[in-house]
């Protein structure tokens, strides 16, 4: 039990918003002595993990010019394209792109990210509709907007793995029926699926 | 650097925030072109680590090149701009940027001083071993518990099969692909729940200047939670 105290350390030093980085830092070395690691194993996983999810952090290569574009005007620009579109509603926007996203990620086609979409295009635009629609906004309702526009960049995850799960189920039904015909669970319409796009298994 | 955030040794700069006045006479002196960069990262990051073997990473590296000149070239700023512009959007961010990594790095810790092994016996020894429907309800918020102290579903996956997925979902007769693959996602409605998902959760907040730096986790909860309600019923009827 005494190696839970890691855990017990983050989450008083979130409450009560210490200083993160020496947070995190803390309750890593702490677990590590009480799980039995030397100081030098510690380091050594430390600095190890930190060089092996470096990948995290490569957003910093595109902040010089998306900080540059916005001060020539990037989200006025976002949010002016959208006032010509009277259709236009923050949820529609948000679901468009989650939408898009996620056809794109199932083709594993990598397109978005928070600092390369959310911020400079996807989220002036929900701003910019919602203004269009209800005037000028309060500081709550463009928390709420922000927080939906980081949400749709997450969720997409979701979405991806449920078309996976769905499309495994997909294949694995139609050949269970072509190697199985009497297959005990199953009482949909086998010809359809035999000849289907599916049956080519 | 531990220490040196913990005595309060780090400060953020000051920076100047251009006018909007400036903002609006050139979005509109501009125009579409000024979307140009921005796709053009998007487009190199597909390119490259599509059609070669380089990966997407290298893509968004030689993309986020190919804004930053064409870039360069529309608004015809000094190159000095774009840097003190960058810096101020990372000074924006401040610590939360590197936060990602570090957890990553605790995440390794924790996993090698056993954390995992002493959350899954926990469970294991509360839930009754023959019940395939404890059994799922255990999996799936096992995953979602120990994601969220992990910030990696990953990560939590191997040990919380070995300790709970194996014993009381695979051995009762699961069908090891689907559970599987469910209790990978049930992981993921953790990864919506928990600040220790920074790169998720806590980095957008601070790269959307909110004020709230947990609205976003605020915002997924009921999704997440739903969501994590329908992983299990779907584990109990279709694994099994």
């Amino acid at each position: 039990m005494i190696k839970l105290i890691g855990i017990l350390i983050i989450i008083i030093g979130f409450l009560l918003k210490l200083d993160t980085i020496a947070v995190v830092l803390t309750s890593g070395v702490i677990t590590g002595i009480v799980g039995g690691l030397g100081f030098g194993e510690i380091l050594e996983t430390l600095g190890q993990a930190f060089i092996t999810n470096r990948y995290m952090t490569i957003f910093f290569v595109t902040l010089p010019i998306i900080g540059l574009l916005e001060k020539y005007g990037l989200k006025e620009r976002a949010a002016s394209l959208i006032s010509n579109l009277k259709a236009a509603t923050t949820g529609k926007i948000l679901s468009f792109y989650m939408v898009l996203r996620t056809i794109a990620a199932a083709l594993s086609l990598r397109i978005g990210g928070h600092v390369e979409f959310i911020r400079p295009l996807i989220y002036p635009m929900a701003e910019g509709a919602a203004r269009n629609k209800y005037g000028e906004l309060s500081e709550e309702e463009t928390e709420d907007i922000k927080g939906l526009s980081a949400s749709v960049e997450n969720k997409i995850r979701y979405w991806i793995v449920l078309v996976i799960i769905i499309y495994y189920f997909y294949i694995r039904r139609t050949y269970t029926c072509k190697t199985c015909r009497n297959y005990s669970t199953y009482n949909g319409d086998i010809d359809s699926n035999r000849t289907g796009k599916g049956g080519k298994l | 650097m531990g220490t040196l955030t913990a005595t309060g040794q780090v400060k953020v700069g000051n920076f100047k925030e251009t006018t909007s006045e400036f903002k609006e006479k050139k979005s509109k002196e501009f125009g579409n072109k000024i979307f140009i960069p921005v796709l053009s990262i998007a487009f190199f990051a597909f390119v490259i680590g599509q059609f070669t073997s380089l990966g997407g990473l290298v893509g968004l590296g030689i993309g986020a090149i190919v804004a930053t000149i064409s870039g360069l070239i529309i608004t015809k700023a000094k190159t000095k701009e774009a840097l003190y512009e960058g810096n101020r959007l990372l000074q924006q961010v401040g610590p939360f940027s590197i936060l990602p990594q570090l957890l990553a790095a605790l995440g390794a810790l924790f996993n090698a001083a056993g954390v995992g092994e002493v959350i899954a016996s926990g469970i294991s020894k509360a839930i009754p071993a023959d019940n395939i429907i404890f059994g799922s309800i255990a999996y799936c918020l096992g995953m979602a518990v120990f994601t969220m102290i992990m910030g990696n579903g990953f990560a939590a996956f191997t040990v919380i099969t070995a300790g709970i997925g194996v014993p009381f979902v695979y051995n009762q007769g699961a069908d090891p692909a689907i559970a599987g693959s469910l209790a990978l996602t049930a992981g993921y409605c953790g990864t919506l729940l928990t600040p220790m998902a920074a790169n998720f959760n806590i980095v957008p907040a601070a790269v959307l200047e909110m004020e709230d730096k947990n609205k976003v986790i605020k915002t997924q909860a009921p999704i997440a939670i739903l969501m994590l309600v329908i992983h299990i019923i779907l584990m109990i009827v279709w694994a099994f």
